[in-house]
This record gives C-alpha cells, sequence and structure tokens, in this order.
C-alpha cells in the first residue's frame, strides 16, 4: 500500500550519546605496574583505601604474567566457571583478593586452585583476571548488542524514509531489527533481575541458571513486581515479545508484518520498541550518565565537571598544546575553573564560569573554546561513568541517589529514570544504609527518608475517614 | 603439564602479590592522572610510555 506521509522518526535511545563499550582486544601495558586496556577502558590495581603507605612492592603484578594468562585462559572452561561467579564490582575499602576469596563459592575457589596447579599461574592471578574479565564481559556484552542494535536501527529508518512502500526489503530489514531489539531487550532483562533480586547471589553459577531459565515473560512480571518497571511499560514490552514470536513463528505474519500497513504504522513500532530498549538500558544501569549529568545535585556536578576539565587539560598538554596554551595566554579565561550549565544542551554556549564573554570577538579563540568544552563534556560523561562504576551502590541506584540529593521530587526522578515512584522511593531508603564514605563524599549528604508516603488513593481514604 | 605452559613458567617470575583494589578508568587522562598522583611519575613520560607500548 502506498503511503506519502513525511516521516519523522523520534527514538528514546541517542546514538549520539549512548555508551557504547564493545568487547575489545585486550592489550596488557607496563606503566608503573600493569595496566589492562580494553578499547577506550582501562584496569589497574589502586592501593586499597587510605593505606598509601603500604610498602611499595605489595602491589607488584606481572605484566607478562597477565598478558600470558589472558591469552591463555581465554577459551578454558573451569577459568570461565570462575570469571562467571565473579562478582561486577567489589567495596572500595577492601582488597580484592581477600574480598573474592570469601566471596565465591568454595567450588569455584578449588577450580581457582587447580587450575593454577596445571597452569603456571598463581591462584591470585587467576582470581584477578578473572574479575578484570567478570568486569568487561558485563560492560561489553550488551553494549555489542547494542552497537548492532543502533546499526540495524539506522537501516530500517532509513529504508523507511527513502520509500513510500513496504517491500519485501522493509520486511527483512524490520524483522532483523526486531531480532536485535528483542535480543538486548532479554540481555539486559536478565541482568537487572540478577542485580535486583540476587544481588551478591547472582555469583552462584545455580541462581544464573535460574534467572535464565524462568523465561522473558516471568523475568519481565517480576521487574514489575518489584516496581522497577512501570506497569504501561510493562505492557509494552510483552507487546515487543509477542510481536517477535509472531514474526518468528509464522512466516506468512513475516511477510506481511503482522498487519503493518502503512510505514507511519511500521515508525511508531519502531518508535515504541526503541524506548523499551531505552527503559531497559536505564534501568539496568548502563545509560544512566546523561540523567545524572542533566539533573545531578550540585556538589556532585561541580565535582564532575571540575575533574572533566582536569582530564581535558591532561589530553589537551599532549595532543593540541599549542591550542591550549592559546586559552591559558587569554586573560579572559581560567580552564581550570571552566564550568557549564548542565541543563542545556550545548555546553559551548552555556559557559557560567571561567571564561569572561564580555566584548569576545576573536572567533578563532572562540573556535578553540568551544572545541575544549566539547571535550570537557565528553570527560565529563566518562567521569560519571567511572564514578557510578567505583560506587558501592549499583550504577542505577548511584543514579537515584544524585538526583535524590538535587532534591527533585520522587515522581520527576522516577520519570526521568524510567521507573516507578514507589522504587524511588524504596531506594531512598537503601541509600541511607548502603552509601559509604565514598558517595558521602561526592554529594555531602545522603537524603533522608521522612513521612510516610502512603498510595495517593489510601491518602484520601484516610482524609476521608477522618 | 604442556611444554609450552613449561616454557612459559621458566620465563615469568613469580612476583604476583595483587594487594589493592582493581580500578575501571574510561580513559587515557583518568589511568594516566591517577598513575601520576599515585607513583609521582610525570605525566609526559606516562603519555610517551603509553604512545609507544600501545598497539
Amino acid at each position: 500500500m502506498g503511503d506519502d506521509t513525511d516521516l519523522d522518526l523520534s527514538f528514546a535511545i541517542d546514538s549520539e550519546t549512548v555508551s557504547l563499550s564493545p568487547i575489545g582486544e585486550y592489550q596488557v601495558l607496563d606503566l608503573e605496574g600493569p595496566v589492562v586496556i580494553v578499547g577506550d577502558a582501562s584496569y589497574r590495581v589502586v592501593p586499597v583505601g587510605e593505606e598509601s603507605d603500604q610498602p611499595e612492592d605489595v602491589r607488584e603484578l606481572g605484566v607478562d604474567e597477565i598478558r600470558a594468562a589472558l591469552n591463555e585462559l581465554a577459551d578454558n572452561d573451569d577459568f570461565q566457571s570462575i570469571v562467571d561467579n565473579c562478582p561486577t564490582n567489589t567495596p572500595l575499602v577492601y582488597d580484592d583478593i581477600d574480598y573474592l576469596t570469601r566471596h565465591l563459592p568454595t567450588t569455584s575457589l578449588q577450580k581457582c586452585q587447580e587450575l593454577s596447579e596445571s597452569t603456571p599461574f598463581d591462584k591470585e592471578l587467576l582470581l584477578q583476571v578473572a574479575y578484570v574479565e567478570r568486569q568487561n564481559s558485563l560492560v561489553g556484552h550488551s553494549d555489542n548488542v547494542l552497537e548492532y542494535y543502533l546499526e540495524q536501527r539506522a537501516e530500517i529508518a532509513e529504508k523507511l524514509r527513502s520509500t513510500d512502500e513496504i517491500g519485501s526489503e522493509i520486511e527483512r530489514s524490520f524483522f532483523s531489527y526486531l531480532l536485535l531489539a528483542s535480543a538486548l531487550i532479554e540481555e539486559l532483562t536478565t541482568e537487572t533481575v540478577l542485580n535486583e533480586l540476587f544481588r551478591e547471589e547472582a555469583r552462584l553459577d545455580s541462581i544464573t541458571e535460574h534467572v535464565r531459565s524462568m523465561g522473558h515473560a516471568k523475568r519481565l512480571e517480576k521487574l514489575c513486581d518489584i516496581q522497577i518497571l512501570t506497569e504501561d511499560d510493562h505492557g509494552s514490552l510483552v507487546e515487543v515479545k509477542e510481536r517477535r514470536n509472531n514474526l518468528v513463528h509464522d512466516a506468512q505474519k513475516r511477510a506481511g508484518l503482522d498487519e503493518l500497513e502503512s510505514r507511519r504504522e511500521v515508525a511508531q513500532i519502531l518508535e515504541k520498541t526503541d524506548r523499551c530498549a531505552s527503559v531497559l538500558l536505564t534501568i539496568s544501569g548502563k545509560n544512566i550518565e546523561s540523567v545524572i549529568a542533566k539533573r545531578g545535585c550540585e556538589p556532585y556536578i561541580e565535582h564532575a565537571q571540575s575533574e572533566a576539565v582536569a582530564d581535558t587539560i591532561t589530553t589537551w598538554e599532549q595532543e593540541n598544546p599549542e591550542r591550549l596554551s592559546r586559552l591559558h595566554d587569554c586573560e579572559r579565561a581560567a580552564l581550570e575553573e571552566i564550568r557549564w550549565d548542565t541543563e542545556e544542551s550545548d555546553p559551548g554556549n552555556n559557559i557560567t564560569e571561567g571564561f569572561t564573554f564580555d566584548g569576545f570577538d576573536d572567533e578563532e579563540l572562540y573556535e578553540i573554546l568551544m572545541e575544549f568544552v566539547g571535550d570537557a563534556a565528553k570527560a565529563f560523561l566518562d567521569r560519571i561513568d567511572a564514578d557510578a562504576n567505583e560506587s558501592n551502590l549499583d550504577r542505577f541506584d548511584f543514579a537515584v541517589m544524585v538526583l535524590l540529593c538535587a532534591g527533585h521530587s520522587y515522581e520527576e526522578i522516577a520519570r526521568w529514570l524510567d521507573t516507578d515512584e514507589k522504587y524511588v522511593q524504596r531506594k531512598e531508603n537503601v541509600i541511607a544504609w548502603r552509601a559509604s564514605q565514598f558517595e558521602k563524599d561526592l554529594v555531602e549528604e545522603i537524603p533522608r527518608p521522612e513521612g510516610p508516603t502512603w498510595p495517593s488513593d489510601t491518602a484520601s481514604d484516610d482524609q476521608d475517614a477522618c | 603439564m604442556y611444554p609450552r605452559d613449561l616454557l612459559l613458567q621458566e620465563r615469568l617470575c613469580p612476583i604476583m602479590s595483587a594487594k589493592g583494589q582493581l580500578r575501571r578508568f574510561e580513559n587515557r587522562a583518568q589511568l594516566l592522572r591517577h598513575i601520576s598522583e599515585e607513583t609521582g611519575t610525570d605525566i609526559d613520560t606516562l603519555w610517551d610510555e603509553y604512545e609507544a607500548q600501545v598497539e
């Protein structure tokens, strides 16, 4: 059927800002000790807590050993089983090896010892490498699917825009898109169930197996039960699953795109499905940086912007020294003090500190400044990412905390973080228990749950009763 | 043990005594600033070493 509607597609996942960290090749460098580089990210063992007066050699790791272990263990099943049982984060105040040996189930520790006996690698090294692998696979795996998803989304969007009719090409492209969207959603759903329901016990293979065997519908139901997923979003996610199943199992429906007759209808399903994937990306904590950047509390934004500017100056000192010195030479600029209004989309046009624009007419210098602030804005998101990883709270709870500290209402936070208001209330209780010194230093004051929060209907009933 | 592993064992020094926290850094500046603060090594030197070693 012909359709000349002008298509203006609007997606919830912004491919420009979403954090993509596909699995990369490992490289092990020696920079005052071993550093494992994976893509843009890197891993390094740093001193525990305040104990910086430890002997210098206490954190010595063998660069060659790590390099060899990463190569040798990649396809080892026992090693993979240890990886699967590793946590994705460890508390900041504990030594990793001490923590991991207490955390892992006995069978994993036995496997580690046996592996150490049958390979040249110390058992501590095996644990450390397994922990890197675990962190990286968690960050990387669904991000790889996300990358394919975004490519496929761009393809179907382009096809829809450039044609008047729904032909077999669009049908094929849409089907591929739906399969990738379902894969991404299911993977993120599993991860969120494990994090929310089982937390530290997600370390057990049997728990992971249990969650995988539950089936997607049941997992979604659980997330709705605990109210991290709103009922509306739950309904939309069920629809995506049903649509996917219809197209997979019924060739006739697949050929006719399950009765989608116009480009507009396909576009609407595309947008709706993308919105579902976006919800899962947020509640799994994978796409929270931009919300924190825009809505975070003042002390945290000040910390993150200050670190981002310092990171950017470090990078420019190496990569753009001449242009940096032009900024340094400008009397109107105090580079270290540059800050910007995070609620506006363009940081360059919203510099609030560190530069005086009065009578500014040097266009070249202005362009350099805009580029510097643009880089600082990217480093700002990187810093939020790093803080969310380092926090003793999980990434989503970290986001809830930083927004609660800014004094936003439960309703606003729930809307921005694609969750239920009740979930935000409950997390305020959790944060009051679990926030460590790291979080307290970042936000200065942890929110305090005060006052009862009855559902609105019950509250009015109560008032009526009075 | 495989001959390859024996060779590896001979080549590698058993110096592993990891005490500390594994931290993830999101970009090069974050990493090198941290190492510089921790060890006192100049960032210029670290940057050059990074460039020289990375493939």
